[in-house]
């Protein structure tokens, strides 16, 4: 259901804004408006707050203190030991009571603390990374550098060749003899199975040559870094090699070091980095406010169980300077009412669904208890297996575990793991009625099926008198032809209350809205429908009934259309008529539960192929290995298939989304 | 010859709403993941904009299945 909400506004002396602020803020139950939106006489005279210089620049230094302490935030790890949110807390609220020149003080202090640190690091790790690109071609090229013995006068080259060009060495090793004159060498080995290594030595006046004929003729040069592209490379590489090794220790004791701050400090910059965001928050609000002479004016929208309590609250603490007063909201500003949620704890992760789309409007029903209902009952038709119920439920426990245990706060998979849970104990209900275990593995067990066919009719037995006792097996396997008319039966029935239910909520909404025409177009389609299900039922149940009710259901079923038609045009009356595919749509819940169940009797026939003896533990292995499989489509396919059944079949003919979601100004620490 | 005939009524039905929704599902998949890239937003509407041809399939597996059903005549 959706949280009853009041127009509300604050209006107080001006010299206490800023107190009558942060108090809101803390509270965090106001929706605020902006002002300066407003028309009408209640607004004329009230002239809108500005943000004047010196609150210009009180929001820019808190910026830019945000900003520095993020930084520092960002470099620093969390300490290991975790830091709970109400020691946050407490030093959000030591920094309530200093002020933006202690704060600022404190910033400089961390900051020449870690900077110093942060910066060497980030030195050592581009250091680092830069080196360790030579590491490969020092590993190839060095042990044959130290064999080579250079002068001032002489300078080197190293190459890289594959294994496949080397006889390129041969020729190169001409050109380098024609060019210098005979005054170099060429030394050269195999490096490993795919690479020859070559260093060219010669005197250094003919460099500008040597490295034009190797640029010529596209050999790849090993390059060295460039304040070593001098030297010579014996002496370049033990110089790579040398600053490589030396850098981890480095590296080791810079992050001690950050670790050290970090545990001392990590919690303060946190609660600062809250605190900042917070305070520029309030600021940013500031222009949403207005202002006469000698007061301020705040309106927004709060929850109107909270309304008598803020405003006790305000004229205690601020003795009567500041008032709150319920405001009656016309038509125009109801249509901008914001929209909060409240719902029991098992209809609550069914609101999953507006992570998809927007809440409800304001003074709409909330159909969140329609999903609540529907949902794991179409997922459970769909996947029904006792067995796959079972598994899933595990899963899914397993899964809350593991979010509880990192904390994860993602708001769909919490929600949706509750869903999961409730649609397991759907799926292990509907696998009862239809006796399936990991599909015909029970019944295998119980030897009722031999050559395909089903031995016994009754699955609980008989009564005491003999008679038979609970479901007809053969009519409740799905895989069963014979079951087809009873399943569409079924599964008409159910959506026909699906879509009876989403137009019923249409029809009290256009009553409640006094929208007479809405009324009628959603009266008509429920019309259409409940003509539907009268021919339905007496083509395929009660025959004995058949002859009067097929002409009543198509009287019922026209007139729908008619009314539609007067309610919402010729769109209605198309609208209703079409109502009568997204009612066969509801088919597919046959034909995905049908599909589930034959993917698990397969699973199991190709188990037990494997025969006897040792084999049994291979069987087993297959058949649980095509079941994961069956049951990882079985939980996505459902899902989608029951959230568009929700969606367009049944939001479609009465939903309207809401343009404003109730978010409250509070304390939210930037997020 | 008629289990043949029925043989292949199922082939028929499974096989063109497969082909069928694929290719609708290609083309909103492709449609969908550009849509993505722009507005991330719309990964919701897009799951379901994506399920919309798998009615196709469902209902021809279906029929098929409905199809192998039947009793070829003596």
């Amino acid at each position: 259901m959706l949280l009853t909400m009041s127009k509300v506004e604050i209006v107080g002396v001006k010299t206490l804004f800023f107190q009558v602020l942060e108090t809101i803020q803390d509270l965090g139950i106001l929706h605020l408006e902006d002002i300066t939106k407003k028309r009408g006489p209640r607004y004329a005279d009230l002239i809108p707050m500005e943000m004047d210089p010196a609150l210009e620049e009180e929001r820019s230094l808190l910026q830019n203190l945000a900003m520095r302490n993020n930084a520092i935030l960002s470099e620093l790890t969390s300490p290991a030991e975790k830091v709970s949110r109400s020691v946050i807390e407490e030093k959000y609220k030591e920094f309530q009571g200093k002020t933006l020149g202690e704060i600022s003080a404190m910033v400089n202090e961390e900051e020449s603390a870690t900077k110093e640190l942060i910066t060497y690091k980030n030195e050592l790790e581009v250091e680092m990374s830069r080196l360790s690109k030579y590491e490969p071609i020092i590993k190839k090229v060095y042990p044959l550098a130290s064999k080579v013995t250079t002068t001032e006068q002489y300078t080197s080259i190293a190459l890289l060749i594959e294994e496949r060009y080397k006889s390129v060495l041969d020729y190169i090793e001409a050109e380098m003899e024609r060019i210098t004159g005979g005054q170099c060498d060429v030394f050269s080995a195999r490096v490993d199975e795919n690479t020859h290594a070559a260093i060219l030595v010669f005197h250094k006046k003919f460099s500008e040559q040597v490295h034009n004929f190797l640029a010529t003729e596209n050999v790849n040069q090993v390059r060295l870094p460039t304040e070593l592209a001098d030297k010579p490379y014996d002496e370049a590489l033990k110089e790579i090699e040398t600053r490589y090794k030396e850098i981890p220790p480095k590296l080791k004791k810079v992050k001690e070091d950050l670790e050290d701050i970090s545990n001392k400090w990590y919690t303060t910059l946190v609660a600062l980095k809250d605190y900042l965001a917070d305070r520029v928050d309030s600021l940013n609000a500031i222009p949403k406010f207005g202002q006469s002479g000698h007061a301020f004016v705040i309106t927004g929208w709060m929850p109107s169980e909270k309304v008598a309590e803020t405003r006790n609250l305000l004229e205690s603490k601020f003795e009567g300077k500041v008032e709150l007063t319920e405001e009656l909201p016309t038509y125009e500003e109801m249509e901008e009412a914001p929209t909060a949620l409240k719902n029991p704890a098992a209809v609550k992760p069914f609101e999953f669904i507006y992570l998809l789309i927007n809440p409800p409007k304001y003074g709409h029903l909330d159909p969140t208890f329609l999903v609540a209902i529907f949902f794991p009952i179409l997922f459970g038709f769909m996947l029904g297996d006792m067995g796959y119920g079972l598994v899933l439920f595990g899963a899914v426990m397993l899964m809350k575990y593991y979010l509880k245990k990192r904390e994860s706060r993602s708001v769909f998979f919490s929600l949706f793991a509750n869903v999961l849970l409730i649609c397991s104990i759907s799926t292990f209900i509907f696998g009862l009625l239809y006796f399936e275990f990991f599909g015909d593995l029970l019944i295998k067990a119980f030897g009722w099926k031999e050559g395909g066919e089903l031995q016994v009719q009754w699955i609980w037995g008989y009564t005491s008198n003999g008679k038979p006792f609970g479901w007809p097996l053969e009519r409740i396997a799905q895989a069963n032809p014979k079951m087809f008319n009873l399943l569409l039966i079924v599964v008409i029935i159910i959506g026909a209350l699906h879509m009876g239910s989403a137009l019923t909520i249409g029809l009290i909404d256009g009553i409640r809205h006094k929208d007479r025409k809405y009324a009628m177009e959603k009266a008509g389609f429920l019309m259409f429908i409940l003509g539907l299900v009268v021919i339905f039922a007496s083509v395929w149940g009660f025959k004995g009934i058949k002859s009067v009710a097929v002409p009543v259901g198509a009287v019922v079923s026209v007139a729908g259309i008619v009314l539609a038609f007067a309610g919402g045009g010729f769109g209605g009356g198309l609208e209703a008529a079409l109502t009568f595919g997204n009612l066969l749509s509801y088919a597919r819940l046959y034909g995905i539960g049908l599909a589930s169940v034959i993917l698990a009797e397969v699973a199991n026939e190709l188990g037990a192929e494997f025969g006897g003896g040792l084999m049994v533990i291979l069987g087993i292995i297959v058949a649980a290995l095509v079941h994961a499989l069956n049951l990882a489509l079985g939980i996505l396919s459902p899902s989608i298939q029951s959230l568009r059944l929700n969606l367009v079949e049944s939001f479609t003919k009465f939903y309207k989304e809401t343009d404003v979601v109730y978010k409250p100004f509070k304390r939210s620490g930037g997020e | 010859m008629e289990l043949g005939l029925i043989a292949i009524g199922a082939a028929l039905a499974i096989g063109l709403s497969a082909l069928a929704t694929g290719w609708s599902q290609s083309k909103i998949g492709a449609a969908m993941a550009g849509a993505l890239a722009e507005k991330p937003e719309l990964a919701g509407n897009a799951i379901i904009m994506i399920a919309i041809p798998e009615t196709m399939v469902v209902l021809g597996f279906v029929i098929s299945f409905l199809i192998t059903g039947l009793k070829p005549k003596e």
